[in-house]
């Protein structure tokens, strides 16, 4: 009951969930909140019927799905990167293996998963790196970072891999749209229950040493 | 035996596609030398030629060079191969080539030692990692100071663990002198390497009973290193010392002081030193974005291939799970304090400054790697999948090194010097003024021109060498033969017969009729954009009076 009550005091004072709340977007909020809830419950069931919770995130993107936003929607300057390139390799057949439409998107793919997978983007509003034409924000205060490792290592540790399997799911997913940001707002629950993890594992530690 | 020797080839394979990789067309690609390769070439030619440095001082043992005083190693280094293959790209960058490859064989043989012979495939797999990292590969091609630093701070781990491990006071003290010699490489290198000599033996050294080496040893293998490298600390109080750290470090004392008494600044400046740590760790920032400073990093490559990004969050897991833990700490340390000094700049990720760091990855990586090979029942699966990432990587290296690189980053290598020099000795006797408002590419002319060093340090800008290691300031106009390096004085200059180099964007088509120049040459980038335009000036016509100008 305690790291029920800590994971919804961490669920409403994170930045995140005012950010989100602030652009109004109510099944988002409404979403986020359901699926932290669920994520805390359902990583102590032990039946593997639980990693259907993986559906979730695929559910509220095929919901929402916006196409311009696709990475595989290409601007001009991509498709002149793509050409221009093709001129460097005089005639080499590589040239076509590596410059094309589904390098690009590869590349674009893999731009949105790495930033998602950026911990400074959680933790520190992507600083020292941040994005051009990008309000970045910070999601969570930098103190809390420590309980998220923490918990993150204690949940492998522990081989429960469903917020891992989410995160991984829901990331993969978003990173077909960009900015990463679009979609971001799904990787929450796994960062608040990591979180929550962390404290509670680390407040029973306390507690047990402080018996002894 | 026969396993041995096949392990022994596939070792041996792996270095020479290193070596392959790092050597074939380095003089070439990159294309270009930066500004501070130009330095050590030239004045590593000044010192093999005069016995003293561009400024005259003799046998520096820091070289002031842009006034930013750059470590020593590198320089002397330079000079047998200047003496063998002359005053070329290739002597200027065989060295970094040399040492980037042994780096790898030290990663490998300290695995070999540290984990046990059993181990031979994280060890290969660590040494695989680092040999065709795109970070390596791209110091291992220019002359950074930093990877020869990286080579020296290897040897000395390596030296200190076998001393331990062996309890061999030889290799302890010898440890030390590379260690010293690491502190005399590169600026970081002062910190680390004393850091790791200070801190490993704790680590390293368990069995405390029946030992040759004893803590008077430990003590007396720190004293030596001191003995060594005591005159670069004692450097920090002078310009020698601190310009480069004035210039990097943004963690100053005042701000230190201001936050110990006011709470909330202090929570902000740790924010900013935790949010510039961590982006050492960034996946992001290893294994997808590239190094901000375009000549750090191949294009569309970043430290590592994005694909080990699985391997490398294994490794981490495996290297803080508790199994064994007492025997990982060495290498946890060696992770955790690798981007100290590169976090302590204000730089959002500085390859150049955290490259020691590329030791403790490539090992965290290989153990990633060795798990997914040992997998249960999956163990050909994954060797073959791992076989396809690497010929995909491999080809990866390929397009960035040998076909984006020359078009897309010759600008920031500086490309365009070599053929200059070529072009204006079609014009001998002719005046040269080449235009730069920062003045900081006198060395490039110095170096393809290959200008008489004893020549040079009586033209140049003098300096009192009895204060040579604390003069901060720097004088950025250059005048040396017939060359000039400064900004164009355009009611001067056009009335003198020379030939002005400038970029299109300093002198266009209209100003250049205006003036009445005479195009001369033009350097052409590989991508076709002009670099550098030559224009003869036409003092009879440009200066001729108003009526002999009309008549004209």
């Amino acid at each position: 009951m305690f790291c029920f009550f800590s994971l919804l005091f961490f669920i409403f004072s994170s930045n995140w969930i005012k950010v989100i709340f602030e652009n109004s977007i109510f099944p988002q909020f409404f979403f986020i909140i359901v699926f932290s809830v669920l994520l805390f419950f359902l990583e102590e069931v032990k039946s593997r019927l639980k990693y259907l919770f993986l559906a979730f995130p695929l559910l509220v993107i095929l919901l929402n799905i916006p196409a311009e936003k696709s990475v595989y929607n290409f601007s001009n300057l991509e498709i002149y990167t793509i050409n221009q390139r093709r001129t460097y390799y005089k005639g080499s057949a590589i040239a076509k293996f590596f410059e094309n439409k589904g390098t690009r998107f590869l590349f674009n793919y893999q731009k949105n998963f790495f930033e998602g997978l950026d911990l400074n983007y959680y933790f520190f509003g992507t600083h020292p790196r941040e994005r051009i034409e990008v309000k970045e924000i910070k999601k969570f205060s930098f103190l809390l970072l420590p309980l998220f490792l923490y918990g993150l290592y204690e949940l492998v540790r522990g081989k429960k891999y469903l917020g891992l399997s989410y995160f991984v799911f829901s990331l993969s997913m978003a990173s077909f749209f960009r900015p990463i940001d679009t979609f971001s707002f799904l990787f929450f629950p796994f960062f608040v229950t990591t979180i929550n993890v962390g404290f509670c594992k680390a407040f029973f530690k306390f507690l047990k040493s402080k018996a002894r | 035996m026969k396993i041995n020797l096949v392990k022994k080839l596939i070792v041996l394979g792996i270095l020479l596609l290193g070596f392959w990789l790092r050597f074939y067309k380095v003089s070439f690609i990159p294309p270009g030398i930066t500004m501070d390769e130009s330095s050590i070439g030239y004045n590593a030619y000044s010192i093999l030629k005069t016995g003293k440095d561009e400024y005259g001082k003799s046998f520096p043992i820091v070289f002031r060079s842009y006034a930013d005083y750059k470590m020593p190693v590198y320089f002397y280094l330079t000079v047998p191969f200047v003496q063998l293959l002359g005053l070329n790209v290739l002597a200027l960058r065989f060295i970094s080539v040399v040492l980037g490859l042994l780096s790898g064989l030290v990663i490998y043989l300290f695995v070999l030692k540290f984990f046990g012979k059993e181990r031979w495939l994280l060890a290969c797999l660590a040494l695989t990692t680092y040999t065709f990292s795109p970070w390596s590969i791209i110091f291992s091609r220019g002359a950074f100071e930093s990877n020869v630093a990286l080579f020296f701070l290897l040897l000395g781990i390596y030296l200190q663990f076998l001393a331990y491990k062996n309890d061999n006071v030889c290799l302890l003290f010898l440890s030390s002198v590379t260690y010293g010699v690491a502190a005399y490489s590169y600026h970081t290198q002062r910190v680390l390497a004393l850091l790791f000599l200070v801190i490993l033996p704790a680590l390293f050294y368990r069995n405390h009973v029946n030992r040759k080496i004893n803590r008077k040893l430990i003590l007396a293998s720190i004293l030596i290193f001191l003995f060594i490298a005591l005159p670069q600390y004692l450097f920090f109080k002078q310009a020698a010392g601190n310009t480069r750290i004035k210039n990097t470090v943004i963690l100053k004392p005042e701000e230190v002081k201001t936050a110990i008494f006011n709470p909330s600044k202090g929570l902000l400046l740790v924010e900013r030193q935790l949010s510039l740590y961590f982006a050492y760790f960034s996946p992001r920032n290893l294994f997808f974005d590239p190094d901000p400073v375009k000549s750090r990093s191949l294009p569309e490559l970043s430290t590592f291939y994005s694909w080990m990004v699985l391997p490398y969050l294994l490794g981490m897991y495996l290297l803080f799970s508790k199994k064994d833990q007492a025997k990982k700490k060495p290498l946890i340390f060696l992770l955790l304090a690798s981007p100290v000094p590169a976090a302590l700049t204000g730089d959002p990720f500085a390859t150049l400054r955290a490259l020691p760091m590329i030791f403790p990855l490539s090992i965290v990586i290989g153990l990633g790697l060795e798990k997914l090979f040992l997998f249960p029942n999956a163990a050909r699966l994954s060797r073959a999948f791992f076989a396809l990432l690497l010929i995909y990587s491999f080809f990866s290296l390929q397009r960035s090194l040998f076909y984006l690189l020359p078009y897309e980053k010759y600008h920031e290598w500086n490309y365009g010097y070599s053929q200059l020099v070529e072009e204006i000795n079609k014009f001998p006797g002719t005046e040269v003024l080449f235009d730069d408002p920062i003045g900081d590419n006198y060395a490039e002319f110095l170096f393809f021109e290959r200008y008489p060093p004893s020549k040079f340090q009586k033209e140049q800008n003098q300096i009192n060498l009895a204060r040579y290691y604390s003069i901060a300031n720097w004088t950025n106009t250059f005048k040396f033969g017939r060359f000039s390096v400064r900004p164009i004085f355009w009611e001067e200059d056009v009335c003198k017969k020379k030939i002005i180099i400038a970029t299109p964007l300093a002198v266009s088509d209209g100003q250049a009729r205006e003036h009445f120049f005479t195009k001369a040459f033009a350097i052409i980038a590989p991508d076709g954009k002009t670099v550098f335009n030559g224009y003869l000036t036409n003092p009879e016509l440009k200066c001729l009076d108003d009526e002999k100008k009309a008549k004209f």
